[in-house]
């Protein structure tokens, strides 16, 4: 497993915020394989909060975190990945109220492609990236089921499987939303080591970190916190 | 709820504060921040401010902070320099700009509110061949920047001004024995310094003169609450007399005076207890509750407010901070280097519905000194996702 260390004064003020630990492993994965330096945290929302057992929306914690953060950083830039779910644009236009409230009178209509940087003078640098690719509904599952290798053979497989199991109702118990987390578990059961988490699954090459979606995630983060591409 | 002395405050040419503002304020405010960011000064600016400009308290802070250069010997008393006098007040201006002509004043207040700001400066008037001319110090008139070079060795005055009321000028030099009653209406305030208890007993608050202020009325209940915070067992307070003697520096004389020390009477043990041998916390306990119960509608100042109280009761010396402060009208202004101390405040914070506090955080940007502010929701939200707002 991959664990960045983050040294020094600029992790203060350099951060990138994410919705839970699989989100965290999986960039964490990514980095490394990318070389990307450690000079800015990847602070993942469930891993730690004080909270135990209350139940709170983590879509919502981390929208409340991103505001306290932009309202810390001084002078610093500040990163958020967050999930699109079943809508998009809904999500899109909470995270733009926030940063218009906060005084940010450029922000876009629509996430940019690529993943978006805000800029606005006196104030934090801000990306966002909204799982899976800035464009459609979706979650990080989604964006871990487009590293799979080209001409996977399995895919075809598990989206059968899982669509058998979605037709029957005594065998469904995932709710519509979680689909993808499906799909994704169930190919990575059926790797040579059953069973690897997302992060992991990119360290032992099940998935493909040179895959376009993830080439693009890493030049918005290395855009993000202006690190130069190795 | 009271209408609180300051919603809102804007300090400018003060130390290190070219132009801070801090949009709004609470009941109830925590300063937070790296050292030497200006957490002390902006308490400073806050007495400044609740004393009018009084010369006395710009001399008191210089002192504390070893910053006046005020003849120390008591055996020579010599000459106070106007120079040196003006080497001292350069600590308070932004940017330590030497004293000559023309100087940006320093103004505290709130924010787009001129009626409510405070002034200060040093002006240059006429100089008089008889020193006497400190008393009709009201006739002077205050030279204008162009007559600086024309009138022959002006004198250096403190120039106070509050709204468009007519600017005030003192001397530079305070002389303690004829006491200068501020022309202006002073708002309470009470200072409670990092170490407690005042040094050379001019600073910071005086426990026996304190707690005289609040004897055998209702308000020793609230005394005693605090101290059962730390100690539950203590029934009962009081000061009593000790006889000192002590040994003059400058002569060889022994000289005893009577001392008052804070005792308490604690269940199940017949004797009176001296406080502090239940621990410093105790000490700073009572300072803390006796401070506020003392500025009864008036401003409550505590620096470093976690020193000496252990991380675990940080809590509930808020709450009661809290609750205090709203029956009797005081807004508090305290900081600290502590997160338990902060976490503390917020927990309280929450509970409390009638009152707002508010953590100021002070940082540098650039070679400014701003504030960002943490109400009571951003706080809740920090807290929960352990984000540093220190």
């Amino acid at each position: 497993m991959i664990r960045r260390e983050v040294k020094g004064e600029a992790s203060r003020n350099y951060l990138l915020l994410v919705e839970g630990k699989n989100d965290q492993h999986v960039i964490w994965s990514l980095l490394e394989h990318y070389n990307v330096p450690a000079l800015f945290e990847v602070k993942s929302i469930d891993g730690i909060s004080k909270l135990s057992g209350v139940f709170q929306d983590k879509v919502i914690r981390l929208l409340e975190a991103f505001e306290v953060e932009l309202t810390t950083i001084v002078e610093g830039r500040l990163g958020m990945i967050v999930d699109a779910d079943t809508d998009l644009s809904a999500r899109w236009q909470s995270l733009s109220d926030i940063l218009t409230s906060f005084g940010y009178n450029s922000v876009p209509k629509n996430p940019i492609p690529g993943g978006t940087i805000i800029e606005q003078d006196e104030k934090p640098i801000v990306g966002i990236r909204i799982m899976p690719d800035n464009k459609i509904p979706g979650m990080l599952e989604d964006f871990v089921s487009f590293l799979r290798p080209r001409n996977d053979l399995l895919w075809p497989m598990v989206e059968e499987a899982v669509q058998k199991v979605k037709t029957i109702e005594e065998t469904r118990r995932f709710h519509n939303a979680y689909e993808s987390k499906a799909l994704i578990h169930t190919w990575l059961a059926w790797q040579k080591e059953p069973g690897k988490p997302m992060g992991q699954a990119i360290t032992a090459r099940y998935l493909d970190a040179n895959a376009p979606h993830a080439q693009q995630l890493i030049a918005w983060i290395r855009k993000l916190f202006a690190l130069k591409s190795a | 709820m009271g209408n609180l002395i300051l919603n809102s405050l804007e300090i400018r040419n003060f130390r290190g504060f070219q132009d801070l503002k801090i949009e709004r304020l609470g009941r109830v405010n925590l300063i937070v921040g790296k050292n030497n960011v200006g957490k002390s000064s902006l308490l400073e600016a806050l007495q400044i401010y609740a004393r009018r400009g009084s010369p006395e308290i710009i001399w008191e802070i210089l002192k504390t902070r070893d910053e006046n250069r005020q003849p120390v010997s008591r055996i020579t008393r010599r000459v106070v320099k106007i120079e040196d006098l003006l080497a001292s007040l350069r600590y308070l201006f932004y940017g330590r700009k030497e004293i000559k002509g023309f100087l940006d004043p320093i103004t505290i207040g709130p924010i787009n509110s001129p009626e409510e700001e405070l002034s200060i400066t040093v002006g240059w008037y006429p100089s008089r061949s008889d020193d006497a001319g400190n008393r009709t110090a009201m006739q002077l008139q205050l030279l204008q920047p162009e007559e600086y070079t024309v009138i022959d060795n002006p004198t250096p005055r403190f120039v106070i001004q509050i709204d468009n009321q007519p600017k005030i000028n003192y001397p530079l030099r305070v002389d303690p024995s004829s006491l200068l009653s501020s022309e202006f209406e002073e708002i309470g305030c009470v200072f409670v310094s990092a170490d407690g208890l005042n040094r050379d007993g001019e600073r910071g608050i005086d426990l026996v003169d304190l707690w005289d202020g609040v004897a055998l009325t209702p308000l020793e209940n609230e005394v005693l609450n605090s101290l059962r915070i730390i100690a539950p067992g203590v029934e009962g307070l009081n000061f009593l007399g000790d006889t000192q003697s002590v040994r003059l520096e400058t002569r060889r004389d022994v000289v005893s005076y009577l001392r008052r020390i804070p005792t308490v009477r604690v269940v199940g043990i017949d004797e009176p207890i001296p406080l502090r041998s239940l621990g410093d916390g105790m000490q700073r306990m009572l300072g803390i509750i006796l401070a506020l119960v003392n500025a009864k509608d008036g401003m409550l100042l505590i620096d470093e407010i976690e020193n000496g109280i252990h991380y675990s009761i940080q809590q509930e010396l808020w709450q009661l901070i809290f609750q205090l402060a709203h029956r009797l009208n005081v807004q508090v202004f305290a900081t600290t280097h502590s997160w338990d101390c902060i976490e503390g405040f917020q927990k309280a914070a929450q509970e409390d519905v009638q009152e707002e506090g508010m953590v100021i955080r002070l940082s540098l940007k650039g070679d400014e000194v701003i504030a960002t502010l943490f109400d009571e929701r951003k706080l809740a939200i920090a807290t929960r996702e352990q984000i540093e707002v220190r």
